[in-house]
């Protein structure tokens, strides 16, 4: 059981965190005089990496929307638990309440930058939990246009990167990054990065398929500040432009700082994830 | 008092504490209805019918209390079959009450349990009984009266069961298809305890996941869920198959290392007390994944499992020297179809058993399951024998409401 004093420890720790963090805010300034494109998009990436730093964990409402252009095909809810690990991926918790024939069904995981993530699966309806190979990376998430990759802790190391500009997406400006997967069977060959120069958060992100094919655009819109901090996109919305079919994704009521620890993302815990 | 009425006393009790503590609960219960079609492919000497239809209507209500401390989980369902009165009841899959705390949860009421990690058959599953009436392939479960307690600690997860009631397995009824070749009759079953039912069955479990690897040591000791069948004569005068429930001790294990597309799995049991001699079996293979097959969305799963018991022939289990092979295509559509294949091979005696499971989302409130078997070339040896003419193919829809 997490005592008052760990409690203390943490927050304070957290506090002692954004006092670390807070001079490398200043980076922006410093990123612009760098001339070299790959050094320019590596230090972008590693100042998204830095802001959105010591979160803590958050819980938060999803609803997936399936469309053929206009015309909606499914509809998916579920909730998602997030706590930041320290030098790895996040781990996470994602657990569906419709459609009903996947209600409860619960995917925990421990991601891992480079190496290839630790998943389980639980199924409700038999009680089990699966542990399940983490290849898939590239396959669609719940039959949606967003690749599990799409989804997944970004961290800077995960792919290279290389700046190529400042460019506005809908009136924002933004810094436009080339990054290409260094982890094993992406389905992309590059992604294209449009990043809110103000938040620094991303704005679009084009995405390549293998052949070097335009696949598919993602956007976020309604960017929200939680704890006056942490900025969370409330809509996000993926296009895929070889088959017209889009998704959207919307992130409803986000919590931050629930007090979730590393000991509630264990698969013994999975069946009260509910 | 009987086992039913004791069961059916516990469940009032933890509903009434449910009510208690879900006063403020906003969630309401769940209906699904499931209409089932089953064809048979040849006419059988036992069963005189074709094809057969079956309605569930099922209700549940997962509830959990505001501060997340408390969780009611209701599942009963009830069934009617126009062929298989065994098929047509009234039950309970679960109705439990389980408080949380941060390192520990305790369980009281109906549940079910699943242990293991191989997918040809559940060795090491010893917890909830089977409904072989329901489904051949042993993943249809009763629920089982417990008390569970378990504790998540960073050295695993250790779980502790109280098993006061003790279920019979449920086999089809005389005169159904799909059964052995004289009737299980469930009337004249045997125990090898006094208490018979009432005989308290504890069960202990460790888990624990150490990078690529996920290992559960299993210790039980009490009523063995899988019956002997023995010939008598019941009191109608009939030759029939009568089970005998062995008081048992039973150790296992069960191991899965997951490394990037392939895992290896083993489950394996040690059992002691029964009457057929101290023997070990064991279910062991791998299940390779091939992500987007042909460049398309689908992932394609190889599934290779070898089946031992050490009884052999007298085992009472078909699977006692058998490989079983499958292929496991998600097509990762907006219904999210599954499609299993897969084949089971005796090695002494050549018989085959092939499966095929399909399940797909037709409506976000509706889903078609169609599941098949094809027994081919079995021995008359095989305890399978007696479902030669049993092929079958079985349709479910399911609506959710």
């Amino acid at each position: 059981m997490m005592s008052a004093s760990q409690n203390v420890f943490r927050n304070f720790m957290g506090a002692l965190t954004l006092v670390l963090a807070a001079p490398a805010w200043a980076g922006l300034e410093q990123i612009q005089k760098i001339d070299d494109p790959v050094e320019k998009g590596l230090a972008v990436a590693r100042e998204i990496q830095q802001r959105d730093a010591g979160f803590g964990d958050f819980v938060v409402e999803a609803e997936m929307i399936l469309m053929q252009g206009e015309q909606v095909l499914s509809k998916r809810t579920f909730f998602s638990k997030v706590l930041e690990v320290d030098g790895d991926g996040d781990h996470s918790v994602n657990v569906f309440r419709s459609p009903r024939d996947v209600e409860g069904t619960a995917i925990l995981i421990h991601a891992h930058g480079l190496k290839p993530d630790d998943q389980w699966l639980y199924l409700p309806a038999i009680k089990r939990v699966k542990r399940i190979s983490t290849r898939s990376k590239s396959g669609p998430f719940v039959g949606s246009e967003f690749a599990y990759e799409d989804l997944s802790t970004w961290l800077p190391e995960k792919y290279s990167h290389r700046f190529l500009g400042e460019e506005t997406v809908d009136g924002v400006e933004c810094l436009k990054v080339e990054n290409v997967p260094a982890y094993e069977d992406s389905g992309y060959s590059k992604l294209l990065q449009w990043t809110d120069k103000e938040i620094l958060r991303p704005r679009r992100i084009d995405y390549y398929d293998r052949k070097g094919d335009l696949l598919k655009t993602l956007t976020f819109d309604d960017y929200r500040q939680y704890k006056g901090r942490w900025w969370r996109p409330g809509v996000m919305t993926v296009t895929n432009h070889q088959t017209g079919r889009s998704t959207q994704l919307i992130w409803k009521a986000y919590r931050f700082g629930t007090g979730l620890t590393a000991a509630d993302f264990v698969q013994s815990k999975l069946d009260r994830m509910q | 008092m009987d086992a039913t009425t004791t069961i059916w006393r516990g469940c009032l009790l933890a509903l009434a504490g449910a009510m208690a503590v879900s006063a403020e609960g906003a969630s309401i219960p769940d209906v699904t209805l499931a209409l089932e079609y089953q064809w048979f492919a040849h006419e059988a000497e036992a069963a005189d019918y074709a094809e057969d239809q079956l309605l569930q209507a099922a209700v549940t209500w997962d509830h959990l209390s505001q501060d997340g401390k408390w969780r009611l989980d209701l599942d009963a369902y009830v069934a009617h079959s126009r062929r298989d009165d065994e098929r047509s009841r009234a039950d309970l899959r679960s109705l439990s009450l389980v408080y949380y705390a941060d390192r520990f949860d305790i369980k009281v009421g109906v549940a079910t349990e699943f242990w293991g990690v191989t997918e040809s058959r559940h060795l090491v599953d010893i917890i909830n009984q089977t409904s072989v009436v329901d489904n051949l392939d042993e993943e249809i479960k009763l629920g089982q009266p417990m008390i569970k307690w378990q504790t998540h600690q960073d050295w695993g997860n250790l779980q502790l069961f109280w098993l006061p009631v003790f279920r019979d397995r449920l086999f089809p009824a005389a005169g159904a298809r799909l059964s052995p070749g004289l009737p299980v009759d469930g009337d004249t079953a045997r125990y090898a305890s006094g208490a018979e039912r009432k005989h308290q069955d504890l069960a202990l479990r460790y888990a624990h996941t150490l990078g690529d690897w996920d290992l559960g040591l299993s210790y039980f000791r009490g009523t063995s869920r899988d019956p002997l069948l023995d010939v008598v004569v019941n009191t109608a005068g009939q030759w029939v198959l009568s089970p005998y429930y062995e008081q048992i001790e039973q150790q296992s294990l069960d191991l899965q290392r997951t490394r990037e597309g392939l895992l290896l799995k083993l489950e394996a049991i040690q059992r002691h007390g029964s009457r057929q001699g101290n023997y070990h079996a064991l279910v062991t293979g791998f299940e390779y994944t091939q992500n987007g097959l042909f460049g398309t969305a689908a992932d394609l799963g190889y599934i290779v499992e070898y089946l031992y018991d050490k009884r052999g022939p007298t085992a009472n289990t078909p699977f006692q020297d058998d490989v079983f092979a499958g292929l496991r295509l998600a097509f990762n559509n907006i219904g999210q179809t599954t499609l299993l294949l897969g084949m089971y091979q005796d090695l002494p005696d050549h018989s085959q058993v092939m499966r095929l499971e399909l399940d797909t989302r037709l409506r976000d409130n509706l889903e078609l399951s169609l599941e098949g078997q094809v027994f081919s070339g079995v021995a008359s040896t095989d305890l399978l024998y007696d479902l030669r003419n049993d092929d079958y193919l079985r349709a479910t829809l399911r609506l959710y409401f």
